[in-house]
Parts: C-alpha cells; sequence; structure tokens
C-alpha cells in the first residue's frame, strides 16, 4: 500500500469508528488495521472513545422475552456444538421434542422413556468414511432408516434410505460446520439446502473438506439461518 | 441491586468470573457464561440500540441480531483492543446502523432530537448509579469542550447513523472536511477519556 492509501486510510479512522463509511469503504479500512499497527491502534482508541458516547444515552430494560429468544437460539447452537463434539447431550426441552417425533413411528421408544437413549442411537452412530481416494462414503444411523455422504470429485451428495418423516409441517435441512465454527446452512440459498424426502439424494453446495461435519435437523417449511432442533444425522468426512 | 433470573445454576457460578474470563469460556461453546454476559451488558446495549433506533420492536430486533453475532463470533473479541463491554457496544452499533440504513430515512431522525425530547415508554428507568452518573457526567463535560461543528458531526454518526457523504451533502461540506472533523473530534475525547479507561 502506498503511503497515499495509508493516508487516506489514516483519514477514515474517525469515521470507521462512529460507523460513518459506507460498506466497501468499511471493509477496506478492517482490511488495512488488520497489516498496519499505528492504524490499529489509532482504530482500537476511536473505539473506545465512540463507545463512550453510550454512557449518556437514557437507561432502559429490555424485556425478558429478548433474552429469552436469544438464550433458545444459543442453547440450541451449543448443544449442537456438543452433540458434534461428540460429547454426550444433556436431557432439556429440544432433545424431549425429539424424541418425541420420533416417537408415532416407533413407539416403543416413548413407551420405554427412554430420551438419552433415542438421541444416543442416532448420536452415537458416526462412523467413518470409508472408500476410494476420491469417493469417500460416511455413514450415520438414524431410527431405522440410514444416510450417508458420497463426495466425488469434490461434488457432495447426501443419500437417505427410509428416513423417518420429519415432524409436523417441518423439512429436513442439511448443515455443514467446518472446525467449530457454527454450522452453516449448505447452501446460501435455503431451498437447496432443505429436503422433505425419506429416500433419495440430495446435493450438497457447500465445499465439504476434510474434517468437515455435515449435518441434519428438522426445521421449519422454508429452512433456518441457525439449527432449531438437534441433528438427526451428524456425518464428518475423513 | 436486584439481581436478573438466570436460567441455570452454572450460570450462578459464572456470575463471580470477570468479563474476559467469560468470554474464555464463551469461545469454547459456553451457553451459561454467555448468559451471564448478557445479563451484565444488556441494559446498556438496548439503551444505546433503543437511542438510535427510537422504536421498541426494532431495538429489540438489534439486540437480538447483536448478541447472537457476539456468540457466533465471539473469537473476534480482542482484549487487548478494548474491554467486552466496547467489543459487545461495537456490535450493537453496527448492528443498529444497519438497522438505519436498511429502514430509509425516516428511522433516521433521532439523531437531531435532543436526548430529553425522545418518547419512552414505562420500561424508561431513572439510573441511580452513581458511577454511571459520574461516566454520563464525563462525557457530557468533553463533549461540551468540542466545537459545536464537531459535536454535530459525531452525533448524525454515531446516534443518526448517517455515513460520512450523507453527513456532507446534508451540512453542505466537503467530504474530507466532515472526516476530519470526526477524527478531530473522537482524537479529543480519546484524549479525555483515555486516563480514565479501564480496560487493557
Amino acid at each position: 500500500m502506498s503511503q497515499a492509501d495509508h493516508a487516506a486510510m489514516f483519514e477514515s479512522l474517525g469515521a470507521y469508528a462512529l460507523g460513518a463509511l459506507h460498506d466497501d469503504e468499511r471493509a477496506a479500512v478492517s482490511a488495512h488495521i488488520e497489516s498496519c499497527p499505528i492504524c490499529a491502534e489509532d482504530a482500537a482508541a476511536f473505539q473506545r472513545a465512540a463507545t463512550r458516547l453510550t454512557d449518556t444515552v437514557p437507561i432502559l430494560e429490555p424485556g425478558p422475552h429478548v433474552r429469552d429468544r436469544i438464550m433458545a437460539v444459543v442453547e440450541s447452537e451449543a448443544a449442537l456444538m456438543r452433540s458434534a463434539a461428540g460429547e454426550r447431550p444433556e436431557v432439556r426441552a429440544p432433545r424431549r421434542s425429539l424424541a418425541s417425533w420420533l416417537a408415532p413411528g416407533s413407539g416403543r421408544w416413548a413407551a420405554a422413556g427412554a430420551t438419552l437413549l433415542v438421541v444416543g442411537a442416532i448420536l452415537g452412530a458416526v462412523l467413518p468414511g470409508t472408500g476410494g481416494s476420491s469417493t469417500r462414503t460416511l455413514d450415520a444411523a438414524v431410527g431405522h432408516g440410514h444416510a450417508w455422504v458420497e463426495v466425488k470429485n469434490g461434488n457432495a451428495q447426501l443419500v437417505v434410505e427410509n428416513l423417518p418423516a420429519p415432524p409436523g409441517r417441518k423439512v429436513y435441512e442439511v448443515w455443514v460446520q467446518h472446525g467449530a465454527e457454527p454450522p452453516q446452512p449448505a447452501s446460501r440459498k435455503l431451498s437447496d439446502a432443505i429436503f422433505v424426502v425419506s429416500s433419495g439424494r440430495v446435493e450438497i453446495p457447500a465445499r465439504i473438506g476434510s474434517g468437515d461435519r455435515i449435518m441434519v435437523t428438522a426445521e421449519p417449511a422454508g429452512g433456518s439461518q441457525q439449527p432449531t432442533s438437534l441433528p438427526v444425522v451428524i456425518t464428518t468426512r475423513a | 441491586m436486584k439481581l436478573p433470573r438466570l436460567a441455570s445454576g452454572r450460570s450462578q457460578d459464572h456470575r463471580q468470573l470477570g468479563d474476559e474470563d467469560l468470554m474464555a469460556l464463551v469461545r469454547a461453546g459456553d451457553s451459561a457464561a454467555f448468559e451471564v454476559v448478557y445479563e451484565r451488558h444488556r441494559v446498556v446495549a438496548y439503551s444505546l440500540a433503543y437511542r438510535m433506533c427510537g422504536r421498541r420492536p426494532a431495538a429489540e430486533d438489534v439486540l437480538q441480531e447483536a448478541f447472537l453475532s457476539a456468540w457466533r463470533r465471539s473469537s473476534s473479541f480482542d482484549p487487548l483492543r478494548g474491554s467486552v463491554r466496547t467489543w459487545l457496544l461495537g456490535i450493537v452499533h453496527h448492528r443498529a446502523v444497519d438497522a438505519l440504513r436498511r429502514s430509509g430515512n425516516d428511522g433516521r431522525r433521532r439523531a437531531d432530537v435532543p436526548v430529553e425530547e425522545l418518547e419512552f415508554d414505562s420500561e424508561v428507568r431513572v439510573d441511580d448509579d452513581v458511577i454511571a452518573r459520574d461516566r454520563a457526567g464525563a462525557v457530557r463535560s468533553a463533549m461540551a469542550d468540542l466545537p459545536p461543528d464537531q459535536v454535530k458531526v459525531v452525533e448524525l454518526a454515531y446516534f443518526g447513523g448517517f455515513t460520512h457523504t450523507e453527513i456532507a451533502e446534508m451540512l453542505d461540506l466537503p467530504v474530507g472536511t466532515v472526516k476530519g472533523r470526526m477524527r478531530l473530534a473522537l482524537s479529543k475525547l480519546r484524549t479525555h477519556f483515555e486516563p480514565l479507561e479501564v480496560t487493557p
């Protein structure tokens, strides 16, 4: 970056801290301060100064329903991450609903009241991939059904067989989780990430790398930007 | 002071921890730690969102978007750049600016409205926290020392969510002048506040 470019960024730091830049300008300054310690220090100091303006605003309490909305999503995602990491899930409300939707097709689960057993049977059956160098088959048992992911020439497909119907008016949604990042819909276009078939193939538009997890959850019709239920399928690409 | 209700026993334990220690747990996916962070900062975050948006539903949406963003991008918190409070309020502010720009000009009149004239509903509270009152007084004193033309651009940008080009057009000033005033104002505020700043 030239001295003139640096000077332009330097002059923009006040507007940057006040949130007054256009999106493209903001992105440019953000990129610059990643590599310029002088501007990074100024930007952080200006941000602290700008934040002090908040001290003058009248104090208001948000309603408890806001916390409930936020924590419902947070708890759901935390549970998903725990499950994806292989930890044994705790017994909480979302898991009870998961058991309840499995119940109609297999009454003995509900009759036994074995919520954890059901979840464990689903989430615990994550098998390592097998197959050739260009084709990896990943496998997870889902109730009486079966699901796995095939990756061929970089293109991934979820293959499902006899998957239980999603509960109520919900659909299944495919998620991809890179490392410890939160799961993302398998496609930016949600309609490409959802399916309802009990047997068939579902294209996964997202790129699947080694160690990535592919998950399936039941979501409201139209899909969700973040999971709202526990996964019924978790597979990991070897 | 009445403490807010927390959902889990773990949250009660986490209350003993400082913000930075909580953030280490949040990064590891600890939702109970995040709940404590939310409870500690929800009031100031919501107050800022409401000051900018002026409507309760919009402010609630901003609060929700901001805290979910904080949860999902907890690794972006850098204690060397500021406190958890500063980091969170930066996210809230960014989200509120986005909301104002999405809503168009109608939603952005409030930067010009003195705080005393805003209509608050029944949940507005008179803060009796001495420290909060002192902090507010310090900021008002610092702002009073700034030239009015610098205060104007700072308020239009920070509370109104206007871009520097919109402010330049509004005030019939060159864009460079607006940027310069923003930088000058924040430089003075920085000098004023930094000795008081308790963040690392």
